[in-house]
């Protein structure tokens, strides 16, 4: 199931926090969206997931009328629903999820010894994160949007997902990440967007980004068309040649942010 | 067909179980007969999409497999179905006799102040003051004149004095409100 943005925008009053995003999501990919604070991955993950309406261009998939049945979604600030614990939590995902696993879901649930009878209220950041991560997990939804799945989670946890994550990969669901934590997604994710100020920056597949581009001193005298951005005291430019260093995914994200910035002020 | 069933169970299942306490409250003042029901039916209304969207749960709904429609609709549904029944119950329980025109006169409120609750909501507004605000002119308009010079009584959701104009009317703002809800994109939640 291929999801397609095109040309998306979104205006909260006079404030756009979208402009013109064109991005295609490929079925059964890793992709990851990252950017600042206030960048827009939010907004552009609830309108994948059908929450908001764009206030301009299409979001189109694969022959789809009711995607939203293959869509599970984990939003960032933890909200639960009143008087709800864990067992409600998976009874509603078995009345919304044909295929949700009762069994992985506790069995989940222990990992972090969830008490499954508590008020959801009662739980730290942590344990909430995870309850909703192992929703999306045992819902076996097609697709899995997840913002900021990593935060208040500890180091021993955060390998835990990463190995679920690889099993449902393998098993043919999308799955799609915003995150400030690019780090701990290079080696697992495939395709990339990077966001500024609403705009989609850069996006293409991580591996094909890594070969295309490179980290050279700052002082290096280099084209200003292949320039991309500065990273502290070195730069990223787009070249296949065997120049200066690799660079990591997250210096990849912090030259495209910080020349789209420099960019607008200039 | 079985999966908007699914999506309708999981809807009232987490309805009911987050407003439990209210929505038994209200049922139980909805019994008791007279104009008073009225007053627990608008308290009922407040309960239901406008109470999502006031406490920013909205969201949270919508980022589940529900659609726009299904949302409306479904919360339009408990609410007829906790009327229906508490109503009847209530006048076969207190007077033993159910009179014929009670459904639909209290449809005819529920329906207009369930669109007005909505399409303030919408709005962004989180305060009940607009509703009661638009509770009290209903009740003042409706009040001026006779039955043949106020002709706002006849259609007015409270006095529903010709009750298939003022079934048309709070249809017509039930339509508006859906039609606002489903293709709203200046969404407050």
């Amino acid at each position: 199931m291929v999801i397609e943005l095109s040309s998306i925008s979104k205006n909260f009053g006079f404030t756009a926090a979208l402009k013109d995003v064109s991005i295609t999501i490929p079925d059964g990919s890793f992709f990851i969206v990252v950017g600042p604070n206030g960048a827009g991955k939010t907004t552009m993950l609830r309108i994948i997931a059908g929450e908001l309406l764009p206030s301009g261009g299409t979001v189109s998939f694969d022959k789809s009328a009711n995607f939203k049945e293959f869509v599970s979604v984990a939003e960032e600030n933890r909200d639960y629903f009143n008087e709800f614990n864990a067992l409600s939590y998976c009874e509603l995902y078995k009345f919304l999820y044909g295929d949700f696993d009762k069994a992985r879901f506790m069995e989940l649930l222990k990992r972090l010894d969830i008490p499954s009878e508590k008020p959801v209220e009662s739980f730290s950041k942590g344990m909430k994160t995870w309850l909703l991560n192992s929703l999306l997990i045992a819902s076996n939804s097609k697709i899995m949007i997840f913002d900021e799945p990593l935060q208040h989670l500890d180091p021993s946890v955060r390998m835990d997902f990463h190995l679920l994550l690889r099993e449902e990969r393998s098993k043919g669901r999308t799955v799609i990440i915003s995150t400030h934590e690019i780090s701990e997604f290079d080696d697992a994710a495939e395709s990339v967007a990077i966001i500024n100020h609403g705009r989609v920056v850069y996006t293409g597949e991580v591996a094909g980004t890594l070969f295309s581009h490179r980290m050279v001193p700052g002082t290096m005298a280099v084209n200003a068309e292949i320039t991309v951005g500065p990273v502290f005291n070195e730069k990223l430019v787009r070249t296949t040649e065997n120049i200066g260093r690799e660079p990591l995914l997250k210096e990849v994200a912090a030259a495209y942010i910080n020349g789209s910035d420099l960019c607008k002020n200039s | 067909m079985t999966g908007i069933i699914s999506r309708f169970e999981a809807f009232l299942m987490l309805q009911t179980t987050s407003k439990r306490k209210s929505l038994s409250l209200l049922f139980l003042g909805i019994m008791i007969p007279g104009p008073f029901k009225y007053m627990f039916v608008f308290l009922l209304i407040s309960k239901l999409i406008y109470l999502d969207i006031a406490q920013k749960k909205m969201k949270m709904i919508l980022s589940l497999p529900f659609s726009r429609a299904e949302i409306f609709v479904f919360s339009y549904i408990l609410g007829l179905v906790i009327i229906c029944c508490a109503a009847v119950t209530g006048e076969s329980f207190f007077t033993g006799n159910v009179t014929p025109a009670l459904i639909p006169e209290l449809l005819v409120f529920y329906s207009a102040y369930f669109g007005v609750f909505s399409l303030v909501s919408m709005k962004g507004s989180s305060s009940i003051t607009l509703p009661v605000f638009l509770l009290i002119v209903d009740l003042l308009a409706g009040l001026r004149g006779s039955f043949d010079t106020n002709v706002y009584s006849w259609i007015s959701p409270l006095y529903h004095k010709e009750i298939i104009y003022a079934s048309v009317f709070s249809m017509l703002i039930l339509a508006v409100s859906f039609v606002q809800f489903i293709f709203n994109r200046r969404e407050k939640w």
